[in-house]
C-alpha cells in the first residue's frame, strides 16, 4: 500500500478515491462535449490459447438466423452484437517446422512470419499498433496491453521460438514487442495515475514543468549515447527515446478523468477472479477513454492453465489445457475441451455485456456499439495445430462500421485471410496497412 | 473421412522429418541436432584453418527485473522492489538477460519512471538511506552539496566515473527547482529522479572507439567491472570491484581470477544459483508447478518450498567451491528439513530449515535426478513423465535438443490406456515406429527414474506393477536407476560441454555464436570444457577462466 500512496503522491494522484469501493463509483462521462458523431471508437483484440473446438465453435448454418452452436451459448444474449467468422486462414503464423503456438501467437494480429530464433526476434507491426498510429495520441495512453499471467520462469517457450514470440501479441515493430500487464493492481496504477483531484492548476502545471525537465535532461543522455553507439546499439536506444516521446506527450496532457476508478483491485487473484477483474479494467479503460486500444491475452501460447473449478463427466480439470487441446479425438478430452471454452465464452460474454450497458453519448449508445471486439487463437484446432479455419468473434458495431448478427463462413477453398478481416476491423478507427500478408480490407463485416 | 486420410498424411511426414532429426543424432559421436554443440568444429570457422579472432558482439543491454531490483538495493539500501510490477523479462535461449531480447516498451520506460520517484522519496525521507545518500547538509551548504552528493550517486548508478559535462545537466535541474522555490530538497530529488531514468543508468553501456569497427578491443575496466559483477551477482559492481577499476588492475588475468574468487565467496553469488541455475536447471519453475491435489493431497506450499531449497542449497556449495559441480550429480548428501525427509521415507534431521544431511545407500537420494523439485518440474499434474525427464536429462545436462511431438500426435492416449505400468503403456504406445524414433531415445532415459513419482517421493511400484528402472542412454550404455544415470552423465565429455554452453551465455548476455567464420565462440567453448574436465569440474575455476576469456574481456563494433 505504501508504494502505491507514495507513487500517485507523485504523480499528483487522488487518495481520496481508495475509500470508494473497487469499481462501483463510476460515473458518467461528462467532460467532454461529445456528439454522436464524434463519439470515441475503441478496438479490443482478445486471444485465446490452445485453439478452439471447432465442431461446437462452428455454426452449422450461416447468415443472420444461424443455428447458435453449443460452444457458442453464452453468447446468445449478445447474439446482434457479434458476428461469427469461420473459414479465414492465417498462412504467415505456420512455424518453421514445429511451433505452432509461438509461431501462431506471434502471427494472431500481426499476420506476419516470425523469425524463428531464441534471440533474434524479427516478426511484424500487430493491428492494434496501426490502430495506435491512428488515434494513439487521443488518449493518455496509446494503448494498453494486458494478460493473465507473466510466463513460466524456465525452459524452452515453444520448439525454439524466443519466448517474445510466445508472450507478446502487440508489435509496434518487428522487433519490439509491447509487453503485457498481467498483475490487476499495476493494471490500475497505469491506468489511473496522474489523476488528481485535490492540486491547484499551479501546482499541477508545476509538476508538470518538472516532469518535462527531467524527460529533457534524460532524452539528452539518450541522444548524447547515439552518437556514440553502432547500428543494433541505436535501436535500443531508439526504443528508450521513442518511450521518452510518449511520456513527455503524457506529461503535457492535463490528466483529466471524466469517471471515478475507484479503489485499486486486490492483489494475488485467483485466475477466475483475475480474468473478471481484468475485464473489468478493460472497460473501465475505454469508458474513462484512458486509452481505445487493448490487446488482452488469456494466458501464454502453450498455456496448461488447470480449470479445476470446472468440471467435465462429473470431475475437476485438473489437467493443463494445452495436454488436454492434444485431444486425439478422444471424447473425453473434447469434453473437457468443451468446459474451457464455453467458460472461455463466457468471460467474453461478461464483458460485452458489461460493455453493453455503458451508455455513450447524448444519443445514449453504448460501449460496445462504438467498439470493435476480436477474438481469435494461436492455431485452430489443439490438436491439428492448423493455422487456416480459424475461430474468430468480431464483437461490437465497430461504431456503426459493422453490420454484427451473422455467421459468415469462407470457404475453405478460398483461403481468405485473416490479415483482411483485420483491416477491416482497424479501419473502424480509420486505420489502414500494411499488416502482414493482407492484401485489402474484407468489406461486408 | 476424408479429413482423417488428410490428417493421417501429415502425420507420416512429420513423424518422418522426426525419425531424420533423432536419427541423425543418435549417428555421431557427439554430434547435435541443433549443431551447436561446443567442439565439433573448433575455432576455425572455415577460416582456412587459422583460429577466429572475433569476440562477437552484444547488444547495449537493459537490466532485466532481477537485476534492476539487486541495484537499487545496492545503491540506497532500499527494501523496495520496484522490478516486481514490472513486465515480465523475455527469455531466450533459456535465459531472462539476453541483450538482444531485452526490449523498453512506453510503458515499461514510464513504470521506471514511477519507480525511480518512489525510490528517490524514500531515500530522500528514510533517515538509515539519507545518511547513506546524503552525507551533507543540504539546507545549509545547498549547491555545493548537492553537488557532491550527485557526483557520488551518479559514479555509483552509472558505475563508471562521470565528467563536469554530465553533471552539469543535472545541477541545472537542481537549479530549476531552486528557481521556482522549492529549495533544494526538491531539486536534489529531481536530478536523482533523472539519474534512474537516464539510459546510463537502465542499460548497461559498453562504448566501442570506433561503433563501426569490427577489430576488437579490450572492454574498458568499468566496463568489465559491471560486465563482472551482473554475471556473478546480478548486481552492480561494490566498492572493492569499482575500486579494481580505477586502479585498471582487472587487466592482469591473476587479478581478475583472484577477483572471481573473492566475489564468489560473497553471498550476493547466490544470484548464480537463483539466475543461472535456477533457469537452467529449472529450480525456478518449482513455484509454478500444481499437482493435482485429488492425486498428491500431500503436496503444498511447504513442501514445495523445502524442495526447491534442497536444489539450491546444492547449487550453492558448487558456487562456493565446497564440492566439485559434477556433485551436482553424484553428491552423496543433500539437504533435508523434517518435512522433505518424510516425503523421502528418510529420519528427520530435526530442522524445519533444510540442512546438510548424509545419505545413507539405501536412501536411493543423491544428486539433482533425484531431487523432489527435478522430479515434480519434469512430471504432469497427474502423473510422472518419462518423456518430459528424458527430454530434459537431454536437453538440460547434455545439450542435446529433441524436436517435441509435431502436430496431429495424439500425446495424451497413454492416459486413456489401461492395465500395466506407465512404461509398459509408452512402450505399446511406440509402436509406431515413426514416432518411436525420438521416444526411444528420450523414454528410456525417463524409465530409469520411474521409481520417483510426480512429486519426488520413492515408490516400488506404479499401480499394481512393480517399476522397472531399467534404462538407457542413446549411447547405448544402461543403467538402473537415477544414481547410475547421474554417474554415467557426470562422466560424459557432453555434460561438460552442456555446462559450459549454459554458463557461457549467461555470462555473455547472448547466445554462443558458432556458425559465423571467425567467431571465437567455439573455441572458447572447447578449451573451457577440456580445462573444466581436467580440474575435476572446478567450477569456479571454470567461472574464472570464462571471466578471463578474450571473448569476455574484449568486444568490437559492428558494421555500419
Amino acid at each position: 500500500m505504501i508504494e502505491g500512496l507514495t507513487r500517485r503522491k507523485f504523480l499528483g494522484g487522488s487518495a481520496v478515491a481508495l475509500s470508494l469501493p473497487f469499481l462501483e463509483s463510476l460515473i458518467p462521462r461528462q467532460a467532454r462535449a461529445a456528439t454522436a458523431a464524434n463519439l470515441p471508437k475503441r478496438l479490443l483484440f482478445y486471444w485465446v490459447p490452445n485453439g478452439i473446438y471447432m465442431q461446437k465453435f462452428r455454426p452449422t448454418t450461416t447468415g443472420a438466423n444461424y443455428v447458435m452452436p453449443p460452444l457458442l451459448a453464452p453468447l446468445e444474449a449478445l447474439r446482434a452484437d457479434l458476428t461469427v467468422v469461420t473459414g479465414l486462414e492465417n498462412a504467415p503464423a505456420k512455424p518453421d517446422g514445429v511451433g505452432d503456438h509461438a509461431s501462431g501467437t506471434a502471427g494472431f494480429i500481426t499476420c506476419a512470419h516470425a523469425n524463428k530464433s531464441q534471440t533474434d526476434i524479427r516478426l511484424g507491426i500487430s493491428a492494434d499498433q496501426l490502430a495506435v498510429n491512428q488515434i494513439g495520441k487521443l488518449t493518455r495512453l496509446p494503448s494498453l496491453q494486458l494478460g493473465i499471467a507473466g510466463g513460466s520462469t524456465a525452459g524452452d517457450c515453444d520448439s525454439g521460438y524466443g519466448c517474445a514470440y510466445a508472450r507478446n501479441v502487440s508489435w509496434a515493430g518487428p522487433s519490439t514487442p509491447l509487453p503485457k500487464l498481467t498483475d490487476a493492481r499495476t493494471v490500475f496504477n497505469q491506468l489511473f495515475q496522474g489523476f488528481d483531484s485535490v492540486s491547484s492548476q499551479a501546482e499541477i502545471a508545476k509538476r508538470q514543468a518538472y516532469g518535462r525537465s527531467v524527460l529533457d535532461a534524460v532524452a539528452d543522455d539518450a541522444n548524447s549515447l547515439l552518437l556514440k553507439v553502432g547500428r543494433t546499439d541505436s535501436l535500443k536506444v531508439q526504443e528508450y527515446l521513442a518511450g521518452i516521446r510518449e511520456l513527455e506527450r503524457q506529461i503535457s496532457e492535463a490528466p483529466i478523468l471524466s469517471c471515478s476508478p475507484g479503489a485499486p483491485p486486490p492483489a494475488d487473484l485467483d485466475y477466475p477472479t483475475k480474468v473478471r477483474i481484468m475485464s473489468d479494467l478493460m472497460v473501465l479503460a475505454f469508458q474513462c477513454d484512458v486509452t481505445r486500444v487493448i490487446t488482452f491475452m488469456l494466458g501464454n501460447a502453450v498455456s496448461n492453465q488447470t480449470y479445476p473449478f470446472l468440471t467435465s463427466n462429473g470431475a475437476p480439470i485438473t489437467r493443463g489445457h494445452h495436454d488436454i487441446s492434444h485431444h486425439g479425438g478422444i471424447q473425453t478430452n473434447l469434453d473437457m475441451l468443451f468446459e474451457i471454452g464455453t467458460w472461455e465464452m463466457k468471460q467474453l460474454a461478461y464483458l460485452l455485456d458489461k460493455m453493453k450497458n455503458v451508455t455513450e453519448g447524448p444519443d445514449g449508445t453504448n460501449l460496445l456499439h462504438q467498439s470493435t471486439v476480436f477474438l481469435s487463437s494461436d492455431v485452430s484446432d489443439g490438436n491439428r495445430h492448423n493455422h487456416d479455419d480459424l475461430p474468430v468473434i468480431v464483437a461490437g458495431h465497430g461504431g456503426g462500421a459493422l453490420s454484427p448478427g451473422r455467421h459468415i463462413a469462407y470457404p475453405a477453398a478460398n483461403h481468405e485471410k485473416i490479415s483482411n478481416l483485420l483491416l477491416t476491423v482497424v479501419g473502424t478507427v480509420g486505420a489502414s496497412g500494411p499488416l502482414g500478408d493482407g492484401t485489402g480490407a474484407l468489406s461486408g463485416i | 473421412m476424408k479429413a482423417w486420410g488428410v490428417t493421417s498424411t501429415v502425420l507420416l511426414s512429420a513423424c518422418a522429418a522426426l525419425v531424420a532429426a533423432c536419427t541423425g543424432q543418435i549417428g555421431g559421436p557427439g554430434g547435435s541436432l541443433d549443431g551447436n554443440s561446443p567442439g565439433a568444429t573448433g575455432g576455425t570457422n572455415g577460416m582456412g584453418g587459422r583460429p577466429g579472432t572475433d569476440p562477437g558482439r552484444v547488444t547495449l543491454h537493459r537490466l532485466n527485473r532481477v537485476e534492476y531490483d539487486n541495484t537499487v538495493r545496492d545503491l540506497f539500501g532500499t527494501s523496495l522492489t520496484p522490478a516486481r510490477e514490472f513486465p515480465v523479462d523475455d527469455r531466450g535461449g533459456g535465459f531472462d538477460n539476453m541483450a538482444d531480447v531485452l526490449s523498453l516498451s512506453p510503458v515499461q520506460l514510464s513504470m521506471y519512471r514511477s519507480a525511480a520517484a518512489d525510490l528517490i522519496e524514500e531515500a530522500m525521507t528514510n533517515a538509515a538511506e539519507r545518511a547513506k545518500l546524503v552525507g551533507c547538509a543540504l539546507a545549509t551548504e545547498g549547491e555545493t552539496c548537492a553537488r557532491s552528493v550527485l557526483a557520488r550517486f551518479v559514479s555509483r548508478a552509472w558505475r563508471r566515473p562521470i565528467t563536469d559535462n554530465e553533471l552539469t545537466p543535472l545541477m541545472k535541474l537542481v537549479g530549476i527547482a531552486v528557481a521556482q522555490g522549492d529549495g533544494y530538497e526538491q531539486g536534489l530529488t529531481l536530478a536523482l529522479e533523472a539519474v534512474l531514468v537516464s539510459p546510463n543508468f537502465l542499460f548497461r553501456v559498453e562504448l566501442d572507439p570506433t561503433p563501426t569497427s569490427t577489430t576488437p578491443h579490450p572492454l574498458g575496466a568499468y566496463e568489465l567491472a559491471s560486465r563482472l559483477s551482473y554475471f556473478l551477482w546480478s548486481t552492480m559492481p561494490d566498492d572493492e570491484l569499482f575500486a579494481a577499476a580505477k586502479s585498471d588492475s582487472l587487466r592482469d588475468p591473476a587479478a581478475l581470477s583472484a577477483e572471481v574468487r573473492r566475489m564468489l565467496q560473497s553471498p550476493k553469488a547466490r544470484a548464480l544459483v537463483d539466475n543461472f541455475a535456477g533457469q537452467w536447471l529449472y529450480t525456478r519453475a518449482v513455484d509454478e508447478v500444481a499437482p493435482d491435489p485429488n492425486v498428491f493431497p500431500k503436496f503444498d506450499d511447504e513442501l514445495r518450498k523445502a524442495m526447491k531449497s534442497e536444489s539450491q542449497r546444492l547449487f550453492e556449495d558448487i558456487v562456493e567451491g565446497a564440492i566439485s559441480a559434477d556433485r551436482l550429480l553424484t553428491a552423496d548428501f543433500t539437504y533435508l528439513n523434517d518435512r522433505l525427509a518424510a516425503h523421502y521415507g528418510l529420519p528427520a534431521p530435526g530442522s524445519d530449515e533444510v540442512v546438510r544431511v548424509k545419505l545413507p545407500a539405501a536412501a536411493n537420494r543423491g544428486g539433482l535426478l533425484s531431487q523432489a523439485a527435478f522430479l515434480t518440474v519434469t512430471s504432469h499434474t497427474t502423473r510422472t513423465s518419462p518423456v518430459l525427464r528424458g527430454k530434459w536429462v537431454l536437453g538440460q545436462l547434455l545439450c542435446t535438443d529433441i524436436p517435441p511431438p509435431p502436430p496431429n500426435v495424439d500425446v495424451t492416449s497413454v492416459d486413456q490406456m489401461t492395465g500395466g505400468s506407465l512404461r509398459q503403456r509408452l512402450e505399446a504406445h511406440r509402436a509406431n515406429p515413426n514416432c518411436a524414433a525420438c521416444h526411444a531415445i528420450m523414454d528410456p532415459i525417463g524409465f530409469g527414474l520411474e521409481n520417483y513419482d510426480a512429486i519426488g517421493a520413492y515408490r516400488a511400484t506404479d499401480g499394481e506393477a512393480p517399476i522397472d528402472a531399467s534404462g538407457k542412454l542413446p549411447s547405448g550404455e544402461a543403467f538402473s536407476g537415477a544414481l547410475e544415470l547421474e554417474r554415467l552423465i557426470a562422466s560424459d565429455s557432453k555434460f561438460a560441454a552442456c555446462v559450459v554452453k549454459n554458463l557461457y551465455a549467461y555470462a555473455l548476455v547472448r547466445q554462443p555464436d558458432t556458425t559465423t567464420p571467425g567467431n571465437l565462440d567455439a573455441a572458447t567453448m572447447q578449451t573451457l570444457a577440456d580445462h573444466f574436465r581436467k580440474s575435476s569440474y572446478d567450477f569456479r575455476d571454470l567461472v574464472a577462466r570464462v571471466v578471463t576469456s578474450t571473448t569476455f574481456t574484449t568486444r568490437r563494433g559492428e558494421a555500419p
